[in-house]
């Protein structure tokens, strides 16, 4: 952990998968290709923006139609194509938001068996419960944040993403980007300190 | 404000080693990508890549209307610089010129097509079911605009594009429908090229579509479409002059309005910059 840290702080690259980095003179990606190397990470994006489970599917849609669309007109191929793709998704779930009268996300719709089950089926059960109580606690100090901190966070703690790509792709000041970190891993701390642990320690 | 943070307690980050391991539900990705080709045409020819924010190359631009007006090269150079010289006369009157060999060259086009078209009679088989052809009109097609008129006869204006009786009537004919396709698809490439900003590929889709269906029925479509590549490329002298153009030959278009509207606001735009 310690490493992979030193690693994304360093701007290095993402943690999550093994995405290429942009480099100088690259040609636009074609979509079908964007689409097979990044739905994960759009699913996973929106879903830790807080979009309800029943609305996923139709919001990874729209951003792939979105990308469709701007793939080859505001997509800069010359940088990584994630951060990128964070902004047209954020987009999204502002613009579903508005459209739902800003509606909170209730805990239900991020319930357990609506996530994909990351645990092996050959793992020990306890070992499983714990995990599945990670993933819950992970969901409920999300939901604590505001959006935009959310968006800081999601994109740099989890998707592992450099903050002078996550200004950019957030069109913030990179100042503002690392003021936002700060807060929102303090929000996230708090609401972890607060949350029962359900018998068994993070 | 800008300095690395300090990593997060150990704890907070083996939450979130679990967070980075999830993936989506298993079927989710083909659910959506069959959706997705149902609404977008993932598989059109592919587009050329394009830089992003690129600003339309003025120079391939003005080559290309150049071109369309028959005004490139050291000859539209020259008659430029005479343009200017006389105040914008002369070039009235090379466009009307340009514009009149237009004009001819179409009618002549028109006509060799429906030449093509009507098979001579003796050719035909004697079939019994085949409904006979319309006995000619009365009045003797229009001649082209460079003949003598015919004595005192009236002269019946030139119809511009009028769609023919027989595509209303039954089933197309699968060579013609294919056509109708690709002319369809033209037109619609270029509406998809102004609204993505790239005003060349709209350009030269339109193009393609005047030299490929000189006579379409399509083509006050293609002449709007035109109208709006040029106020959406900031050319408003030529988007006024194919405005003009254009209300001539479809006075009665719906379109109309909507271009004009498009022009004004785009002046109005300029004006409050």
């Amino acid at each position: 952990v310690a490493r992979d840290l030193t690693y994304r702080q360093q701007g290095q690259g993402a943690a999550e998968t093994d995405e290429p980095q942009g480099a100088p003179g690259q040609t636009c990606p074609a979509f079908r290709e964007v689409y097979e190397r990044h739905f994960s990470y759009v699913w996973n994006s929106l879903r830790r923006l807080g979009v309800a489970a029943q609305d996923l599917e139709d919001l990874v849609q729209e951003v792939f139609e979105d990308v469709f669309e701007k793939l080859h007109t505001s997509y800069d191929p010359n940088r990584p194509i994630r951060p990128w793709l964070f902004g047209v998704a954020l987009r999204i779930v502002l613009n579903n938001r508005k459209r739902l009268g800003r509606r909170r996300e209730v805990t239900s719709d991020w319930s357990l068996s609506d996530r994909a089950d990351p645990v092996d089926p050959g793992l020990a059960a306890d070992l499983t419960i714990e995990i599945r109580q990670k993933g819950e606690l992970v969901k409920m100090a999300l939901e604590s944040l505001e959006l935009d901190r959310r968006a800081v966070f999601v994109m740099s703690e989890i998707a592992g993403h450099t903050m002078p790509e996550i200004a950019q792709a957030l069109s913030v000041p990179l100042n503002t980007a690392y003021s936002r970190l700060r807060l929102a891993r303090r929000d996230f701390e708090v609401a972890v300190r607060r949350q029962p642990r359900g018998g068994k320690a993070p | 404000l800008s300095e690395p943070l300090p990593p997060l307690p150990e704890d907070l980050e083996s939450l979130l080693e679990v967070e980075r391991d999830m993936r989506e539900p298993p079927g989710v990705k083909e659910r959506v990508l069959k959706r997705l080709e149902a609404k977008l045409p993932l598989d059109s020819p592919s587009r050329p890549e394009l830089v992003p924010n690129r600003p339309v190359p003025r120079r391939s631009r003005l080559f290309k209307w150049s071109a369309r007006f028959g005004i490139g090269g050291a000859t539209g150079i020259a008659r430029l610089a005479v343009a200017f010289a006389s105040g914008g006369v002369v070039t009235l009157g090379v466009n009307a010129a340009v514009e009149h060999s237009r004009e001819v060259k179409r009618e002549r086009q028109r006509a060799e097509a429906q030449s093509h078209a009507a098979p001579p009679a003796a050719a035909k088989p004697a079939s019994e079911t085949e409904i006979p052809p319309p006995p000619s009109p009365a009045v003797s097609p229009p001649p082209a605009p460079d003949a003598p008129a015919p004595g005192s006869a009236v002269q019946v204006p030139p119809e511009r594009h009028r769609p023919s009786a027989k595509n209303h009537s039954g089933a197309q004919h699968p060579v013609r429908a294919g056509v109708a396709a690709e002319e369809r698809t033209l037109l619609e490439d270029a509406r998809v090229a102004l609204q993505r900003g790239d005003i060349t590929e709209a350009l030269q889709m339109l193009t393609a579509h005047e030299q490929r269906f000189p006579t379409s029925a399509l083509s006050e479509e293609r002449d709007a479409l035109l109208v709006r590549e040029a106020v959406r490329a900031g050319s408003y002298g030529q988007a006024r002059a194919w405005l003009r153009a254009f209300r001539e030959h479809y006075p009665g278009s719906p379109m109309l309005p909507v271009l004009e509207s498009a022009l004004r606001d785009a002046h109005e735009d300029e004006d409050k910059r």
